[in-house]
């Protein structure tokens, strides 16, 4: 069960996206959805499409990464496009048994579906051409000026480090204790819930112990090593911004401008 | 924040997001709501360090989950779950920081099973369902039909595994009580 696990999608790359600094490619991300929940009708969907569509040959990812994200989200988008089609009032142009196709449904259905796609692929843009570290520290850099007002950046940006390196320590872990467990007969993967549920404690208990020592020691050999917090913290690999950078933000700028003319226009 | 706590919270972040991968269907639930054992170690976080650690185990494991690509409802998927998962760690942290004893253990995972439902209840009303597209008329019975009886649901099985493990493994947690212990059993 834990050896089909991947952790991380990063497809490494040499593209344009790939280059892109973190913070960028987080603010363009955030730019988008805001334009995707301000566009409301045709011609501004349109748009928003051919947008995407190059964004994701510019990433020069295979497009099947793409779909393989789309795949776990594939009921809810029918449930939602059903449920406008069938359910908006208006003029009817198709009738199956009880339920009737309305224009209005069939257009907003067809709006909400897009919506819900593009939402996934622009994150999926997101974590297939950016590393999670990297990620990291984008958004720690990106948070560092809400540290005045409480916003714990350093921190929140060592505990991703640290449990991004201790989830493969994990779930080698896991895996062994699963196995130790397994040899004294204990069976994870059958039977109904309460039996599920209670093949799940034998496993937790080690795992909650080893946890908690591995934090501890690593808190120790931390601070023998003088951690003390982001305080004039130095690093090795300086996140800089590149004139790709600002012209992507230009772009994503004027692509914002246009999705609320094109809201206003309507 | 201590390094050591620092430590502990990330480590069980760590833990929450593998936990997310023994996912199982519940019956009489539609397949794609799965219950996972992943807020449990919010929970302990939230019991034996406070319910601001709870919190950022929560936010630490969605973030995760999201930075590794692993959220297959994307970033309303993610905030959804946190939304939930910091309720639950946050109300059953602060009822158990006022008086630790077994019987207030189970009062606060019940209040929080409680406020979680409450919130989630409202948040998918106003906000989450919308942001999806569900259609107003449509959102009614969603909630009634599943998102009530599956945070009731999950909160409580959750609420059932930290009760169970939190009394294995505070021994370690609380070296004060454990020593007593010890000299007890030596006894």
């Amino acid at each position: 069960m834990l050896k089909d696990i991947t952790i991380g999608q990063y497809i490494p790359g040499e593209s344009l996206i790939h280059r892109l600094d973190p913070r960028t490619k987080i603010l363009v991300v955030i730019i988008y959805m805001t334009a995707l929940f301000i566009i409301n009708n045709a011609i501004g969907y349109y748009f928003i499409l051919l947008f995407s569509l190059n964004i994701i040959l510019l990433s020069r990812v295979p497009v099947k990464y793409y779909l393989k994200g789309l795949k776990p989200l594939l009921i809810i988008i029918i449930l939602t496009v059903s449920l406008h089609i069938f359910m908006t009032p208006g003029t009817i142009i198709a009738e199956i048994g009880p339920l009737a196709v309305t224009k209005e449904g069939l257009k907003q259905g067809v709006f909400m579906g897009t919506r819900l796609i593009l939402l996934v692929t622009v994150t999926s843009v997101l974590t297939l051409t950016t590393t999670p570290m990297t990620l990291t520290d984008g958004i720690e850099r990106l948070l560092n000026p809400f540290k005045r007002i409480g916003v714990p950046a350093h921190e929140l940006a060592m505990m991703m480090t640290i449990a991004l390196r201790f989830i493969p320590t994990l779930i080698e872990e896991t895996d062994k204790i699963m196995k130790a467990q397994m040899a004294r007969g204990a069976d994870f993967e059958s039977g109904n819930i309460v039996q599920r549920a209670k093949a799940l404690i034998p496993l937790l208990v080690p795992l909650f112990l080893g946890a908690f020592r591995r934090a501890d020691e690593l808190a120790m050999a931390m601070e023998a090593r003088c951690y003390r917090g982001g305080e004039n913290r130095t690093r090795m690999k300086q996140l800089m911004y590149t004139s790709l950078d600002t012209g992507a933000m230009f772009i994503t700028i004027i692509f914002l401008m246009f999705a609320i003319y094109t809201r206003l226009a309507a | 924040m201590t390094t050591k706590i620092l430590a502990r919270i990330s480590l069980l972040a760590a833990f929450g997001l593998i936990l997310q991968f023994f996912s199982f269907p519940l019956p009489f639930f539609p397949e794609y709501l799965r219950y996972d054992a992943a807020e449990v170690p919010a929970l302990i976080a939230a019991f034996a360090i406070g319910p601001w650690a709870g919190v950022l185990v929560d936010l630490g494991k969605n973030l995760l989950s999201f930075l590794i690509g692993n959220a297959p409802a994307g970033i309303i998927g993610i905030t959804a779950n946190f939304i939930a998962g910091a309720t639950f760690a946050f109300v059953a942290g602060v009822i158990y920081s006022i008086n630790k004893t077994k019987g207030r253990a189970v009062f606060a995972l019940s209040c929080g099973v409680i406020a979680t439902t409450i919130v989630m209840v409202v948040s998918n009303y106003y906000w989450l369902l919308p942001l999806w597209g569900i259609p107003r008329n449509a959102i009614l019975p969603l909630l009634t039909a599943s998102i009530i009886p599956f945070n009731l649901f999950k909160g409580g099985l959750t609420g059932l595994f930290t009760f169970v493990l939190y009394k294995k493994v505070k021994g370690y947690l609380e070296p004060a009580v454990s020593r007593k212990n010890e000299a007890l059993a030596e006894k």
